[in-house]
């Protein structure tokens, strides 16, 4: 299978934070404790705040995500054009991932 | 303000000074409006020592991050391999010592089985080097079997010879020794300090292209990075 570009695992641990926030934005913007939420309810689990804000600086730094005009002291973030084509890119290898494992199964 | 929250607090303000203007107030206000738990503290502190640990490696050039990568890398494979490598010369001695046709009983037994051991690896290193897309598991493979030798010999030797094998000038100290009993293990650690070498250059380059972001140290020669 044609190895799918996907900038995201190179994020090392940070890779699936990352993918879970660009996931949480892609409904619309949020701020820090908004995303925990969201992602806590999409997913089950629960970022803590180092592990959000570490995943957070790598994201902005690869300008997949964006801060806007801060509205106290909760700052919020929007995705990229570049970020949604990288969760796009993420979302149709797991998707082809996950095809290939249950027609595995369903073969099994 | 309880004390949990004091601390998670003091612990922000212990992120490095550039990260703190940018997100500071940001993070104080997700700490403000969540539970505090010791999770979120160990979180937070986990998180500082990360900022910490990528901040400077980013700020370097490309050329002094190849030399630090060397730097960080060889201590650590030269402590493994020097190791090894003495540990396959004294083997080797004990071996030769008493001529290959008839090999002693006990320790040299093994140690025939630790010189093919160390031939195998010599190979493997040397194709690790040379490798293409298979170099990473090539690389990893190497250092695990790394560990294998040493630990099985180190153990092999406390059983049968702890009186002279922790002292390494015992081992030039028998007569018999040919130096070419020495080029294979020699051989091994230097094949693998310029594979350490190389793989640490990659890993800053890597650190460095996700500038503030990407691992936050260079981890992959333990196979820790993915």
């Amino acid at each position: 299978m044609k190895k799918v570009h996907d900038d995201l695992t190179d994020l090392g641990r940070f890779s699936e934070p990352a993918l879970l926030i660009l996931i949480s934005l892609a409904e619309g913007p949020k701020h820090g404790y908004a995303m925990t939420q969201d992602i806590e309810m999409v997913s089950g689990q629960k970022l803590g705040p180092g592990t959000l804000y570490g995943a957070i600086t790598r994201l902005e730094g690869c300008g997949w995500i964006e801060p806007l005009p801060s509205e106290d002291r909760r700052r919020p973030y929007r995705l990229t054009g570049s970020g949604q084509r990288v969760l796009k890119h993420r979302l149709e290898a797991m998707k082809a991932m996950t095809k290939a494992a249950a027609q595995r199964l369903a073969d099994a | 303000m309880r004390s949990g929250a004091r601390i998670t607090r003091a612990i922000v303000r212990l992120y490095p000074l550039p990260w703190r203007a940018r997100y500071e107030h940001e993070m104080l206000a997700l700490l403000g409006a969540r539970p505090m738990t010791l999770g979120t503290a160990f979180d937070v502190a986990r998180g500082c020592v990360r900022e910490h640990m990528v901040r400077p490696v980013g700020a370097l050039s490309p050329q002094t991050l190849r030399i630090l990568g060397g730097l960080i890398r060889i201590p650590a494979a030269g402590a493994l391999t020097v190791m090894i490598a003495w540990l396959g010369w004294f083997l080797a001695n004990d071996v030769y010592a008493r001529g290959w046709t008839s090999p002693p009983e006990g320790v040299s037994h093994w140690a025939l089985g630790l010189r093919a051991l160390l031939i195998a690896r010599a190979f493997i290193a040397f194709l690790a080097v040379l490798g293409g897309e298979e170099r990473l598991a090539l690389r990893r493979f190497e250092f695990s079997g790394w560990l294998a030798v040493g630990l099985v010999s180190v153990m092999l030797e406390c059983l049968n010879r702890i009186s002279v094998a922790f002292l390494p000038w015992n081992a030039f100290r028998d007569s018999g020794f040919e130096w070419t009993d020495f080029f294979l293990p020699l051989f091994t650690p230097i094949m693998f300090l310029v594979m350490a070498t190389k793989e640490a250059a990659k890993d800053f380059a890597q650190i460095r292209a996700h500038r503030p972001g990407g691992s936050s140290v260079p981890t992959s020669i333990l196979g820790l990075n993915r």
